[in-house]
């Protein structure tokens, strides 16, 4: 790279390419501005006064592929059927290794009926449907780190 | 049955049985019955008792099993930390029974262990009931008799020179865990890392973790963040930061 700005669109960019090559981590040092992108939770985000803001947005940005999803992801948050988890967690589609899911893409569920569980710490959160309704996506992978307020399941 | 009923602190109701499923299982249960505060389910065996990613957890009579719920947690985000308040309850309650409790450890994040052999497995499951939030906390704890086919080092709580029944054992056990989730609910995590971290296994070692999704992670475990989660420096990698995986010392 002859030059590097931290604009919104390069911060973008490397935020995209740590995704494809599953980098945690990426430090860029050039004259006077270096940047230092994480991901995966503790983002430290380190910059110079050149773009401050869109790095910090950067970080979550990197989100996991929508297995299941029928929307974009961007519009999943605000769907008025989205469950979203509850904590910072890994999310798991059956009560064990080799178990049947919880639920499919489909399914009928009751309100308060467990769609999956999300682990944090050795506690493991069943995630309940908020409402009876059908299963329209779910939004995860089982094993799945998920982010707090993430969608995980549309229930319509 | 049991002979001399554990006193319980105000407002806890202790449920005992001969055998059950799994005193998880029990507790669920009566996790919808308003009659109950929290409440304890003891049993002398389980025929399904069970760890973390449904791994079997041997539980023939003579070690103690037990589930307590807890109800009226709060935000399911900050109840995670309860996992490392019922390590602390559980280590405090032991220690008074050990000759020397110098080597009693916790593995991230709940696990207990004496000089790196465990002897007390800790797992939670949170719910709602009643209009609220409740956590329980299950664990097993190796009295008499450890199994000799695990992966990982293990022991009982007579080899280390403790003898100390099951009902004396939950007895002072709920008793500290009464005492520090009052601090927990006052003060959150802030209250009990300290204590936590005061006995961590590996801590500023290298460890390897090994996350849900199968990889293995190696570094050196260098804190807990804020909401108890564990921070490993990964060679190359950078910090990666851990909510849930298995822990092992190379």
């Amino acid at each position: 790279m002859a030059k590097i700005s931290f604009d919104a669109e390069q911060v973008g960019k490397i935020a995209d390419l740590m995704e494809d090559k599953g980098l945690t981590e990426v430090e860029i040092e050039h004259g006077d501005y270096s940047i230092r992108l994480s991901r995966g939770g503790v983002a430290q985000a380190v910059a110079l006064p050149a773009a401050p803001a869109p790095v910090a947005a950067a970080a979550p940005a990197a989100a996991p592929t929508a297995p299941a999803a029928e929307a974009p992801a961007a519009d999943n948050a605000n769907h008025p059927g989205a469950v979203k988890s509850p904590m910072v967690g890994t999310a798991y589609l059956a009560a064990a290794p080799g178990k049947p899911n919880f639920v499919s893409v489909g399914d009928q569920v009751a309100e308060g009926q467990t769609l999956m569980i999300v682990e944090a710490m050795k506690v493991m959160n069943q995630i309940p449907a908020t409402k009876a309704g059908t299963v329209k996506a779910i939004l995860v992978a089982d094993s799945e780190p998920v982010e707090f307020g993430q969608p995980l399941v549309i229930v319509e | 049955m049991h002979n001399h009923a554990p006193e319980m602190p105000a407002g806890f109701t202790l449920r005992a049985f001969e055998s059950v499923g799994s005193t998880n299982d029990v507790a669920r249960e009566l996790s919808s019955d308003p009659s109950y505060g929290n409440i304890v389910v003891w049993a002398d065996s389980q025929c399904e008792g069970r760890g973390r990613s449904g791994r079997v957890w041997t539980s023939p009579a003579g070690n103690l099993y037990n589930t307590v719920l807890i109800r009226d947690v709060g935000a399911l985000a900050q109840a995670a930390s309860l996992s490392l308040v019922a390590a602390v309850a559980m280590g405090e309650a032991v220690a008074r029974f050990l000759p020397d409790s110098g080597g009693l450890g916790y593995k991230w994040p709940n696990d207990l262990l004496f000089d790196r052999a465990k002897f007390c497995g800790i797992l939670l499951e949170s719910g709602q009931a009643l209009g609220n939030n409740w956590v329980m906390i299950g664990s097993g704890v190796n009295l008499v008799r450890h199994p000799e086919d695990t992966p990982y080092p293990a022991t009982n709580l007579k080899a280390l020179g403790a003898d100390v029944g099951a009902a004396v054992l939950l007895q002072a056990y709920v008793e500290r865990l009464d005492h520090w989730i009052g601090r927990w609910r006052q003060s959150g995590i802030a209250a009990v890392r300290d204590a936590w971290l005061s006995r961590a296994v590996g801590l500023g070692e290298k460890i390897q973790a090994r996350l849900a999704d199968g990889q293995v992670l190696e570094g050196m475990f260098r804190d807990l963040d804020a909401h108890g989660v564990l921070i490993l420096d990964v060679p190359g990698k950078g910090t990666r930061v851990i909510s849930a995986g298995d822990v092992f010392f190379p």
